[in-house]
């Protein structure tokens, strides 16, 4: 059943088509809303207000402008997420980090250790990414989307979501350097213009 | 095949074009050739969504699809209020009728009583004019005369005093008792001219 059918259904408050909705896309809202806020809490909530929108006002959600119905959830969620980013500026989430860091203790503890700790860099070099930057890395690296989905979700063309990408990717480099197995975090020519 | 199924023998194709796409979109500026960064990004993993996310999500689903339309609630809906309000309402509500319907009443009062300007109307009428009509009335007087029997004379002075005169008669006809009637011993004679009075 397609996703418009089952949209249709949901609204006229069929709870099985509802469900099914929810499990065809939960996964890739909440992972999108929680790599853009950093916290699983408020990932929660941003998934929990997008899907519900869904359904309150089904008429946003335009299937003959072309758009998928997953590319409209991450839009979504991306708005949802922005509201978060203004109404909580510079607040820290410090429960999710917490959760990273006990994990690694049940076995192989060196391992274990050193996961979670690449695992608290990344999330860490992501995080300072500026919003628009951090967008489009979570949605092309993490989520897959071609340039033109992250374009339509961002509302930008795909030449300045290019350009977004890119500045994305040189931040990331500098600040993972010493993880990159090539030795240097940032690409030849910017070593020379650091140097 | 169900629809579902289909869609589920499918994926692999998308899948399939999405990479496709993906490495349209690699072009030549390169963006799918950084796979050290996009290896280490997979260090960080999300963790998966709480089970109280969907039982929240669902609870909030049943009670928006149970929600009726707005018109619906505000017609059946009910308000529960503490006694002494509802008392106090309901003086105020009967006060207030009742000021109204003095109001009204005197307001009724007022408009009878101020009775509309009369309206002016102008209507010839003819006019009657008024006139002095003098009239002279000629009263055929019986002159006495000398030749008049002396019975004859008695007979009407009894006659004027026993039968009562005709009141067309009264108005000019002087009772005269006769009784001590004596005549007079010298005449004098006094011409006045007609038109003239006794004194000039």
């Amino acid at each position: 059943m397609t996703d418009e059918i089952l949209l249709e259904k949901a609204c006229r408050g069929d709870e099985a088509a509802f469900l099914a909705l929810y499990e065809r896309h939960r996964a890739s809202v909440f992972r999108f809303a929680y790599r853009m806020l950093g916290s699983a809490a408020l990932a929660e909530e941003v998934a929990h207000d997008c899907f519900l929108s869904l359904v309150s006002r089904p008429a946003r959600f335009d299937p003959a402008r072309g758009a998928a119905l997953r590319t409209y959830l991450y839009a979504a969620a991306r708005n949802l997420s922005a509201k978060h980013f203004r109404r909580h500026a510079g607040d820290v989430p410090v429960e999710d980090v917490e959760d990273n860091l006990a994990a690694p203790e049940r076995d192989e503890p060196l391992r274990k250790v050193l996961a979670a700790e690449l695992s608290e860099e990344v999330r860490r070099a992501v995080a300072a990414l500026p919003p628009l930057q951090r967008e489009v890395v979570v949605l092309f690296e993490y989520e897959e989307l071609s340039l033109a989905e992250v374009a339509s979700v961002v509302g930008a063309d795909t030449g300045t979501v290019k350009s977004r990408l890119h500045r994305a990717r040189q931040n990331l480099r500098r600040a993972l350097a010493p993880y990159f197995k090539s030795g240097g975090g940032v690409a030849p020519a910017e070593k020379v213009y650091l140097r | 095949m169900s629809e579902e199924r289909r869609q589920t023998r499918l994926l692999p194709f998308r899948r399939r074009a999405n990479e496709e796409g993906r490495a349209a979109d690699a072009g030549p500026e390169g963006f799918d050739e950084d796979a050290e960064l996009r290896q280490l990004l997979r260090a960080w993993e999300a963790p998966d969504e709480s089970a109280a996310a969907r039982a929240r999500l669902l609870a909030s689903f049943r009670e928006r699809a149970a929600r009726q339309p707005l018109w619906k609630r505000l017609l059946t809906s009910s308000v529960r209020v503490p006694l002494p309000v509802a008392a106090c309402a309901a003086l105020a509500f009967a006060l207030s009728a009742y000021a109204l319907v003095a109001r009204g009443t005197l307001l009724k009062t007022a408009e009878t009583t101020n009775t509309p300007a009369p309206v002016v109307k102008v209507v010839e009428v003819p006019v009657v004019q008024e006139r002095v009509v003098e009239r002279v009335v000629y009263v055929e007087k019986k002159e006495r005369t000398a030749a008049w029997p002396a019975t004859r004379q008695l007979a009407s002075a009894a006659r004027s005093h026993s039968a009562p005169r005709p009141a067309s008669d009264a108005s000019y006809v002087t009772p005269v008792d006769m009784a001590v009637f004596e005549p007079s011993r010298e005449i004098n004679f006094r011409i006045v001219k007609r038109g003239k009075t006794d004194d000039e």
